[in-house]
């Protein structure tokens, strides 16, 4: 196996989520590889680095806030709830009326076209 | 009060202690969603939605459970619906990402410590990248738990940590 090929897979190594083969693969190719070895340094230090990232806090008021959200949306269920018909079952219906009246419209093209005589066909046929 | 006292607490009626709820994992929920929207103002947007989605979903989660892993993946699919709502994230698929796109201006970096280059150059790599390394280094996550997470294979998560980290490498290089 060449450098190449070992690349992503020294990650999943540095990681300790190679497979035991791949293991075995990548250390063998390891030992006498000086620039798959700075490719591990490389990899290792980066992540130091990625670990150690800046943490955030919640800005001030944060619960406050939230609990209000939470409150309104509340609410606002609540007068969907009780203006009686729900919106979700409108939409529903709606979707479904729609796609009722397209077939039926669509439907159209499968008949003749005005200038098509039923009765000529039927001569022809008959002839 | 254990997490799961409080939640019993507040299924039983007591609303007031979903505020400790909110007051005890504030810090980590906005933590986690700043690590993947880079941006103060959508990471309280999105840490807030992250806990309305809690309260409605309290009646469903078993108390029996641990909450902190619960959590943790209300918070992360929330981040991708939001990413996914703008359109920065419209599938978690290998796509190829622009090499040269929103790449680190070393003149901001000037003066600023070792872990704010850090987060600048995180900031400037694409949404799909942040994430899993997000969910690998900062949640400490195997491999199968964030293909479980973003519910992708788990070859995809090696491209995307590979490529990822190939890219946070070469950013970090340029600059420093």
């Amino acid at each position: 196996m060449n450098c190449k090929d070992i690349k992503e897979a020294l990650h999943a190594y540095c990681d300790g989520e190679a497979s035991s083969l791949e293991k075995k693969i990548i250390e063998e190719h390891l030992l006498p590889c000086a620039s798959c070895q700075e490719e591990v340094a490389k990899i290792k230090a980066s992540l130091s680095l990625l670990k150690v990232q800046v943490a955030q806090s919640a800005p001030q008021g944060f619960t406050k806030e939230t609990m209000l959200l939470i409150k309104e949306r509340q609410e606002y269920r609540e007068e969907r709830e009780e203006e009686g018909i729900p919106v979700d079952f409108v939409l529903s219906s709606m979707f479904f009326f729609a796609r009722g009246l397209w077939r039926g419209v669509s439907f159209l093209k499968y008949l003749p076209h005005p200038s098509y005589s039923f009765r000529r066909r039927k001569l022809y046929l008959s002839w | 009060m254990t997490d799961n006292e409080l939640i019993e607490g507040f299924l039983w009626g007591d609303e007031e202690l979903f505020e400790k709820i909110i007051d005890n994992h504030k810090d980590y929920v906005y933590n986690l969603c700043y690590s993947f929207v880079k941006n103060r103002e959508d990471a309280r947007d999105v840490s807030q939605q992250v806990f309305v989605k809690i309260y409605t979903g309290l009646r469903d989660f078993d108390t029996a459970r641990p909450f902190r892993p619960w959590l943790r993946r209300v918070a992360v699919n929330t981040c991708i619906d939001f990413f996914r709502e703008r359109g920065d994230l419209e599938d978690l698929s290998l796509d190829d990402v622009h090499e040269a796109a929103g790449a680190v201006n070393p003149s901001v970096l000037k003066g600023l410590v070792a872990k704010d280059i850090v987060d600048k150059v995180l900031t400037s790599m694409p949404v799909q990248y942040r994430m899993v390394l997000s969910l690998r280094h900062i949640e400490e996550m195997s491999y199968s738990e964030i293909a479980e997470s973003l519910d992708i294979p788990i070859g995809t998560v090696k491209t995307l940590i590979y490529r990822a980290r190939e890219m946070f490498i070469k950013r970090h290089e340029r600059i420093v």
